[in-house]
C-alpha cells in the first residue's frame, strides 16, 4: 500500500507539454480516477507514476520515498493496460508467472500465488488458453490476475475496459471496485468514459491540456464543478450551459440573455453583475412547464426514451442546444415548442473569462 | 463471398408471371474456384506439366545427339548412374552447404535490418526505403557485381588489407571459401526483402507490450523472445521456405559469379546439373539427376513444414 505525491510534475515533448505543473496527492488505499478526453495527459501522469516515462522536472513520492528515478519494479507497482494487453503466444498462466519470474519466490510459493490469484478473479479454467482463444472479458480477467499476483503496493489501470461491451464493462467496474476495495490497495485508474470515473472513483481528478482542472470525490465534481470544462464534461446527459449576462434590476441579478431572463436566486444572487456570463444547469433539474416569465423556451430536436425517463433534447430560439429530463413516455413532436424552468438556486454562474464560478460572498451559505 | 448469378435472357412469358420469384441459379464456391482457375491450370498444364513430363522421359532414355538424333529406353540406369556418381554426391554436399549458409544468412541479416530500421530516427525513416534496393538487383547482376568484389585484383579484400597497411593481394573467391563467399552475397541480395516483411510485421507490434514487459522487469533477451519475436514467427517460417528453395535451385547467380570455380569448388548441384545437359549434352542422365534435386527441394521444405511450420500455422 503507498500514498503516493506527485511534486510540480512537468512532461515536455518537444515544445509541446503533455502535463504541465502537475500537484497530486494520491491517498493511501483510495481508488483515484484520472478522467479526460484525449491527449490530456492523464496517460503520461500514469506513465510517470509507473516509472515507465520519466518526468521532465518535478518529484515524485511513494509513502514518502523519492522514486522519481527509480524503475517501474522497484516501485513495486502493477499495471493493467488498454485492451488487457497480454503477451500473445503465451498461456494465461505463463502470463501470470511472467509478473513474478524475477519476484525470487521459490516456485512452490509462485505457483501457489498464481493459483490464488486465478481463483479470485474466476479464471482458473482458463489457465492453459492462449489470450487469442480467450474473450475479451476473460482477457480482462487474466490481465487482473497477472496484477494482482504480484500484491504491489499500487494499481495502475490505463483505459482497461475501453475495448469492452458496455454491458460487460459495467459488471468488470464493480467486480474491479470490489476487488480495490477488499485489498485496500491505491489504485490509479484512467479512463476517457465519465461514468466509469463517476462509478468507480473514490475521486476523480479531471484533466484537460495537461493540466488538473479539479479533483474530488464524485459528488463535489458532480454538485460543485469547478470549472466550465468540468461543467460539460461530467454527467450524462451533459449539463446545459447557456451564455448570456448578469444585470443588475432594482436591486436584483438578473441572467439574461437572448432567450430569457432569469433572476438570480441562491448563492449567486450575490454576485457582481458581469457582461459575460456562462450558465449552468443540470437537465435533471429543469422541468417542463408552462411559458412566462423565468421560462426557457425551446424546440423539441429529438426525444430519447431512456425507460425510466425521457430526454428532451430541444434548441433554444438563440441556437444553443439543451437538454431536460421529462418524466418516461414523454412524447411531443419534433419542432414543438417547449417551456422548461428550474430554481434558480440551482442554477451555476461562470465567468467565460476565466473558466471558473463567479465569486460570490458566502456561497457556502448556498 | 464471391459468386456469379447466372442471368436468364429476358423472357416476357416469365416476367408476366410476376408471383414466380425469378430462378437464379448461383454458383457454388466450388465452381466458381474452378471458372477463374481453369484458365490458369491449362496454362499451367502446358508450361510445367509438358516439359516435366518430358523431362521424366528422357530420364528414362539414353539421348544421342551425334550420329544422328536417337533416344533409347535404358529404364533406370540414369537414375543408378547419378546415386553412383561421386561428382553428385559432392554437388550435393555444396548445395547443402551453400543452402544452409544463405538461409542463416539471410534471416540474420534480414532480422538485423529490420531492428535497425523500426528504431531509426524520424528523418532517418527514408533509409527504410533505400534498403530495398539491393533486392532490385537481378541475381545475375549480384554475381558479376561480387565475382569484382571478391578477386584479388579488383576487390575489398585487398583494399581491406592495404588499409591496414598490409602489401600484397587478399582473394576472397578461393576453393576453401567460395561457397561461404557466394552465400553472403545471396543473403545481400535477399536480406532486404525479409527485413522489409520483418519490418512490417513489427510495427504492428503494439508499442504498450515493451512496457508490460519492463513492468515484469525482463531483460533484453528476454524482451526480444517473448515481445519483439513472436509476431514474426510466421514471417520467419516463410522466408526460411522461400530462400531454402530460392538456395537449392540458384543457378543463374553463380554462373556469373564464379562458374562453379575455383577448380569445381562451386559447383552446387544445379551448377552440375547444367554441365551434364548442356555441356556435355547428356541430357537422359542430366534430367535423371533433376529429379533428385526436385526431391531434395520437396523433401526439404516438407521437412521444414514438418518441424516447425505445423506450429505456426495461424489459428
Amino acid at each position: 500500500m503507498a500514498r503516493i505525491d506527485l511534486q510540480n510534475i512537468v512532461k515536455r515533448y518537444g515544445s509541446h507539454d503533455a502535463v504541465s505543473s502537475l500537484d497530486l496527492t494520491i491517498h493511501d488505499g483510495e481508488l483515484l480516477v484520472l478522467l479526460g478526453p484525449s491527449g490530456c495527459g492523464k496517460s503520461t501522469t500514469m506513465n510517470m507514476i509507473a516509472g515507465l516515462t520519466e518526468p521532465t522536472s518535478g518529484r515524485i513520492l511513494f509513502d514518502g520515498k523519492d522514486v522519481t528515478d527509480t524503475s517501474p519494479h522497484e516501485r513495486n507497482i502493477a499495471m493493467v493496460f488498454q485492451s488487457s494487453l497480454l503477451y500473445p503466444h503465451l498461456t494465461a498462466y505463463q502470463n501470470i508467472y511472467m509478473s513474478l519470474k524475477r519476484s525470487g519466490l521459490p516456485r512452490n510459493e509462485i505457483e501457489a500465488r498464481i493459483l490464488r490469484a486465478a481463483e479470485m478473479v474466476d479464471v482458473r479454467r482458463l489457465l492453459d488458453k492462449l489470450p487469442g482463444q480467450l474473450s475479451g472479458g476473460e482477457r480482462q480477467r487474466v490481465a487482473t490476475a497477472k496484477a494482482i499476483v504480484r500484491e504491489p503496493d499500487c494499481f495502475l489501470l490505463d483505459e482497461p475496459l475501453s475495448a469492452l461491451d458496455a454491458a460487460l464493462r459495467m459488471s468488470l467496474r464493480a467486480e474491479l471496485v470490489n476487488l480495490q476495495k477488499r485489498f485496500n490497495t491505491t489504485m490509479v485508474f484512467v479512463t476517457h468514459d465519465q461514468v466509469e470515473a463517476m462509478t468507480m472513483g473514490d475521486r476523480i481528478g479531471i484533466m484537460r491540456n495537461g493540466k488538473l482542472e479539479q479533483i474530488g470525490t464524485p459528488e463535489e465534481v458532480y454538485n460543485r464543478p469547478e470549472t466550465l470544462f468540468a461543467a460539460g464534461f461530467i454527467g450524462s446527459p451533459p449539463m446545459n450551459l447557456i451564455e448570456g449576462e448578469v444585470v443588475a434590476e432594482g436591486g436584483m441579478k438578473v441572467f439574461a440573455c437572448k432567450d430569457f431572463r432569469l433572476p438570480l436566486a441562491g448563492a449567486f444572487a450575490g454576485m457582481a453583475p458581469a457582461s459575460a456570463a456562462v450558465l449552468g444547469i443540470r437537465p435533471y433539474l429543469m422541468q417542463l412547464a408552462g411559458s412566462g416569465p423565468g421560462a426557457l423556451p425551446m424546440k423539441v430536436y429529438a426525444i430519447e426514451q431512456l425507460g425510466n425517463e425521457a430526454i428532451v433534447i430541444a434548441d433554444t430560439p438563440s441556437g444553443a442546444r439543451v437538454r431536460a429530463v421529462a418524466p418516461a413516455g414523454f412524447h411531443a413532436q419534433v419542432g414543438t415548442v417547449l417551456h422548461a424552468r428550474f430554481d434558480p438556486a440551482d442554477a451555476l454562474l461562470y465567468d467565460p473569462g476565466t473558466q471558473r464560478p463567479f465569486a460570490v460572498q458566502d456561497r457556502e451559505a448556498a | 463471398m464471391p459468386s456469379l448469378p447466372q442471368t436468364a435472357g429476358a423472357d416476357p412469358a416469365a416476367a408476366a408471371a410476376a408471383a414466380r420469384p425469378p430462378r437464379r441459379k448461383e454458383l457454388s464456391n466450388l465452381q466458381f474456384a474452378l471458372v477463374v482457375t481453369v484458365p490458369v491450370l491449362l496454362f499451367l498444364l502446358v508450361v510445367v506439366a509438358y516439359p516435366l513430363g518430358y523431362a521424366l522421359y528422357l530420364s528414362f532414355h539414353e539421348i544421342r545427339f551425334f550420329g544422328g538424333y536417337s533416344a533409347e529406353f535404358v529404364g533406370l540406369a540414369n537414375y543408378k548412374a547419378a546415386l553412383a556418381d561421386p561428382k553428385f554426391w559432392r554437388s550435393l554436399g555444396l548445395s547443402l552447404r551453400f543452402t544452409v549458409e544463405t538461409v542463416v544468412l539471410t534471416i540474420g541479416i534480414g532480422l538485423a535490418l529490420a531492428l535497425v530500421l523500426r528504431d531509426l530516427k524520424p528523418r532517418w525513416r527514408w533509409l527504410r526505403a533505400m534498403i530495398i534496393l539491393p533486392w532490385a538487383v537481378s541475381p545475375y547482376g549480384a554475381g558479376i557485381f561480387f565475382a569484382y568484389f571478391g578477386r584479388g585484383q579488383t576487390g575489398i579484400g585487398t583494399a581491406l588489407i592495404s588499409a591496414f597497411g598490409f602489401d600484397g593481394t587478399l582473394n576472397l573467391i578461393t576453393q576453401a571459401a567460395v561457397i561461404e563467399y557466394l552465400a553472403l552475397g545471396a543473403a545481400w541480395n535477399m536480406a532486404p526483402l525479409v527485413a522489409f516483411f520483418l519490418l512490417a510485421n513489427m510495427l504492428t507490434t503494439p508499442k504498450r507490450l515493451y512496457d508490460l514487459a519492463k513492468i515484469d522487469r525482463m531483460r533484453s533477451y528476454e524482451t526480444f523472445w517473448h515481445v519483439t519475436l513472436p509476431p514474426l514467427r510466421f514471417t520467419l517460417f516463410v522466408f526460411t521456405c522461400i530462400s531454402t528453395v530460392l538456395a537449392l535451385k540458384t543457378f543463374d547467380y553463380i554462373f556469373t559469379e564464379t562458374q562453379g570455380g575455383p577448380g569445381n569448388s562451386s559447383t552446387v548441384l544445379t551448377y552440375l546439373l547444367y554441365q551434364i545437359s548442356f555441356v556435355n549434352l547428356d541430357l537422359g542422365y542430366g534430367a535423371a539427376m533433376s529429379f533428385f534435386l526436385l526431391a531434395l527441394i520437396l523433401g526439404t521444405t516438407g521437412l521444414i513444414y514438418a518441424l516447425w511450420g505445423r506450429r505456426e500455422e495461424r489459428k
